[in-house]
């Protein structure tokens, strides 16, 4: 081997090295995120790119409090838990007082299953801020649930004190106060929730549990047949708990859902759409064209009843949403609900006469 | 419980158990305790019993529904010989989408002596090749021998026991037409006309090209909103080895709500069976007997619909028992993750039921697992009942440590659950005092619980997806005594499921049904086991046709066996 070689080798050697040293440095903070931790076989391309583009901009700015929050979420709502409550304390080091990572850590704490985790957390935030109105509905929920109902109760007063048109917040207070066995106080506030969404049926169920309690054993019964009578009852959307809600929302692009939705429904798909359509839905609750297609995938399903629980949401939010009524009375003459079909393809009529397919609708039902 | 245990130190373990119950109850009330021992309470004998059973779910990548619903199993004494024999239900390859693989049956068990098994499935002709879910036992043709029937993914079947250690398949010649995808079944007389009817949950409208993905974009098993929800099946019993299905005249079928779990007992206290359906994300159904063939569901006024929050959840496995020991019975319902396991405790008075799962402890604990088989008994024999849940996931999480299961299994395991009694229906966690049977991380779905030793206390066994069936031997401290009852009539000589026993155990009263239909597509032995401190001399048994008699008990720590008729009626 020549010297001139040997030269030239060393040369290329160090060269090497030198980028090698160059790269390792790069790659620093991506080795300490070991992204091959949460980006696994199978997972589809668009979150993989996402979750990358989260671990480079943490690589660019990696004092940023608010990169490792990004990063937290995006995991978040791609259900990688654990990972992301370790991004979301990396985010509270770098500051500390950031409320959002402390409220997302305790949901996602919630979801692992350490609920005085998130409590922890929670309290955090209560000690910054006591009248925190969500923050005390999470930490209402934790008493609750491990039946601490006088703790429970006092949070979510405070919840419902800023939030005084919140059926969610005035239903957890009628349950708690049922659950203390205060049933008329009990009955109250379920009042109030039924006021602001009259065919809930869980409400009117809890109704006459709270009658029957307060000794009104035939109001209760009045209801109770009602309750088996009445097909247009149903779960009203505004009275599920947010929980999965707000950690669905997190870190979500409607509009990407919505594209995958749509190319999910397009090949026949459904229940993957339908997932699509719900996450854009919690990033746009109040869209009444995500809920109407929600409906749409589940009529798709066979799964009628629940299809007109979203066009019921797609028309609380758009009185006037042509294609919702037209496909509840399709979801509700499948159902069997003949005449409540009616009176939506009717409606059709009303809204925008001549419809044809409500016309032919009403034709083939004799109401024509 | 072996001869060679010492009691001294059972007699330490239930001191320092009594402290630690009793200092639970004066720390925060809120605070769920754990209680800790050593030996631990249950020993998981498998290895040495023979039986050797894997339910293999044949997933192969496709995250098809049926792969992950994992199947249930039968503790029952089939052969009379007055221990108890095990009867396992295994998945199969006839999956739309999954290759040809090697056919596994079901296998039967038959139990030879205390905790050895012998395969018995051959000359059994128990070895059904179904995709199977689960079973549940009765003797529908009154002779005396325990009978079987096979829910499945595809045609159910039912095995008429010929009382010679082998059974028929007379699906066929019974009338038996049940496709679909049943789940938990229950055999009750329905019309108290003396013979076993036959109620059949049915889940989903399963079909293999809905495919589901994790909001990972992940393919991952689909949850039951991805189908059709489907209705339920009753079938009338004749009486003459035949059977009609009477699903949509009896009212049954009026309602499609993705059915997985069952259980039966008198809830509104009017002497007739009635049935406790758990739905998966639908509203839960109590089928309240009209006595004329009929049923009206009544879960909604009586509170056992939906959780304390106006929830569905996802309704697994279920159990009725006086699980707070106020002389009513309770319902308990596992459920999803994040969703907790749900107690309504009986108000009595007609006032229904309330979801009390915080207050009772019952309800955060389970916030993180999955539950499915479920089974209460008193595992001390201190006079109450303690609670046992088999927990597994249906969606894919973060391996949990020590998970025993292959891939994609390990992601999909827990640790099962066990509480303890207080005595009044609150419940500390038990963890780590059963030793293996909460430290196994496996995807746990069937769970039963028999004496299957024949030494006075119950015993455990766990069926498992992709892992082996678990059988779990009581070694726990003895609190008091105990009595093993069984009900029958003297001219059918089997057992009458629906029975309602009472006795007393110093000034409280303990109720306990004969049933064999509860936990998750599982059935029980159907017979009453019952711990006590201070037991009583007297039982009070009322019959599935309404009539009261009274017995005495004699000496406890015995079975006894009462027979309708001979004890004194009771107006």
């Amino acid at each position: 081997m020549s010297r001139e070689f040997r030269s030239r080798s060393r040369v290329a050697t160090l060269l090497l090295l030198i980028v090698f040293a160059s790269l390792s440095a790069r790659n620093t903070f991506a080795q300490q995120i070991d992204a091959a931790r949460f980006i696994v076989e199978g997972m589809e391309t668009p979150v993989i790119r996402v979750i990358e583009g989260c671990i480079r901009r943490i690589d660019k700015e990696p004092q940023s409090y608010r990169r490792y929050y990004e990063l937290a979420a995006t995991l978040d709502a791609h259900e990688l838990l654990a990972e992301a409550t370790t991004y979301y304390q990396k985010a509270l080091t770098l500051k500390p007082d950031h409320l959002q990572s402390l409220y997302n850590c305790g949901l996602t704490y919630e979801f692992l299953g350490r609920p005085e985790d998130a409590k922890k957390s929670w309290d955090q935030i209560i000690s910054k801020d006591p009248q925190h109105p969500q923050t005390n509905f999470r930490i209402g929920e934790f008493y609750f649930r491990k039946g601490a109902l006088d703790e429970a109760l006092a949070c979510f007063q405070i919840f419902i004190a800023s939030q005084p048109d919140s059926a969610i917040g005035h239903s957890r207070i009628g349950r708690t106060l049922l659950q203390l066995d205060r049933p008329a106080e009990s009955l109250v506030e379920l009042e109030k929730v039924l006021q602001m969404s009259p065919l809930d049926r869980p409400t009117l169920v809890t109704i006459s549990q709270a009658l029957l309690r307060a000794g009104n054993r035939e109001k209760a019964q009045e209801i109770q047949q009602q309750l088996k009578d009445d097909d247009f009852l149903s779960d009203s959307l505004i009275l599920l708990d947010p929980l999965r809600t707000e950690v669905a929302i997190r870190a979500v692009n409607s509009t990407s859902c919505i594209a995958r939705a749509e190319n999910h429904e397009k090949k026949g798909e459904y229940a993957s759409a339908l997932m699509e359509y719900e996450l854009a839905a919690a990033g746009q609750p109040n869209n009444a064209r995500i809920a109407h297609r929600s409906g749409k995938v589940l009529v798709a399903l066979g799964n009628s009843a629940s299809a007109i629980e979203y066009f019921d949401r797609a028309i609380a939010l758009d009185s006037t949403f042509v294609d919702a009524y037209h496909n509840r009375g399709v979801a509700r003459q499948i159902a069997g609900i003949r005449a409540a079909a009616v009176a939506d393809f009717r409606k059709v009529l009303e809204l925008e006469p001549g419809h044809p397919f409500a016309t032919e609708q009403l034709q083939k039902l004799g109401e024509l | 419980m072996s001869a060679n245990r010492s009691p001294l130190p059972r007699l330490l373990q239930l001191m320092v158990l009594s402290v630690l119950v009793l200092a639970s109850c004066q720390q925060d009330s809120q605070e769920t305790a754990q209680l800790r021992s050593e030996p631990p309470w249950l020993v998981d004998v498998t290895s040495s019993s023979g039986v050797d059973f894997i339910y293999h779910s044949y997933e192969s990548g496709s995250r098809l529904l049926p792969a992950h619903i994992g199947a249930g199993l039968a503790l029952f004494d089939a052969d009379r010989d007055g221990d108890l024999d095990l009867y396992l239900v295994q998945g199969n390859d006839r999956l739309p989408g999954i290759g040809k693989q090697s056919d596994l049956p079901n296998r039967f068990f038959r139990q030879e002596s205390p905790w050895q098994f012998v395969d018995a499935t051959a000359e059994s002709g128990l070895g059904d090749g179904g995709f199977g879910i689960g079973a549940t036992t009765g003797d529908f043709d009154n002779d005396g021998w325990t009978d079987i029937y096979v829910s499945n993914y595809g045609p159910d079947v039912l095995y008429r026991n010929r009382g010679d250690g082998t059974f028929e398949d007379v699906t066929e010649s019974a009338g038996i037409d049940v496709q679909g995808f049943s789940a938990s079944c229950a055999f009750a007389d329905i019309d108290r006309d003396g013979d076993l009817d036959l109620f059949i949950t049915q889940y989903v409208e399963f079909d293999a090209e809905t495919k589901c993905t994790s909001a990972a974009g992940r393919p991952e098993f689909c949850g039951p909103e991805a189908f059709p929800p489907s209705r339920n099946i009753l079938l009338r019993n004749d009486g003459d080895g035949t059977f009609t299905n009477i699903s949509t005249e009896s009212g049954i079928a009026s309602i499609a709500a993705a059915s997985l779990g069952i259980c039966c007992d008198d809830f509104n206290g009017d002497g007739w069976i009635d049935f406790y359906v758990a739905n998966d994300a639908h509203e839960n159904n109590l089928w309240i007997n009209q006595k004329d063939g009929t049923f009206v569901d009544d879960a909604a006024i009586l509170g056992v619909s939906l959780n304390l929050n106006g929830q569905k959840e996802a309704g697994m496995g279920v159990i009725a028992a006086d699980l707070d020991g106020n002389s009513s019975t309770d319902l308990f319902v596992t459920h999803l993750d994040m969703e907790s396991n749900t107690f309504y405790r009986n108000l009595g008075e007609q006032m229904g039921f309330m979801d009390d799962s915080g207050i009772s402890g019952l309800g955060p604990s389970s916030m993180n697992y999955t539950g499915f088989g479920v089974v209460a008994f008193d595992l001390e024999l201190d006079g109450d009942l303690d609670l046992f849940v088999a927990n597994g996931r249906v969606r894919s999480g973060p391996k949990r440590p020590g998970t025993k299961s292959p891939p994609p299994w390990d992601h999909y395991s827990e640790p099962n659950l066990c509480y303890i009694n207080s005595g009044s229906g609150r419940f500390v966690d038990g963890k780590e005092i059963v030793g293996d049977f909460s430290s196994v991380v496996e995807t746990s779905r069937g769970l039963a619980a028999g004496d299957i030793d024949g030494d006075g206390d119950l015993d455990l066994v766990v069926s498992n997806i992709e892992g082996p069936a678990r059988l779990y031997r009581n070694d726990a401290p003895r609190a008091g005594s105990w009595l093993r009852i069984r009900a029958t009539d003297r001219n059918q000589g089997r057992p009458l499921l629906g029975t309602r026993i009472s006795v007393t155990d110093g000034d409280r009263v303990i109720i306990r049904t004969i049933s064999a239909a509860s936990s998750y597509a599982t059935a029980t032995p159907a017979v009453v086991h019952i711990g006590a401190k201070d037991p009583g001399s007297k039982v009070m048994v009322r019959w599935p046709s309404g009539e009261r008699e009274e017995f005495n008990t004699g000496d406890w720590n015995r079975t006894i066996d009462l027979y309708r008729g001979e004890g004194k009626k009771v107006e």
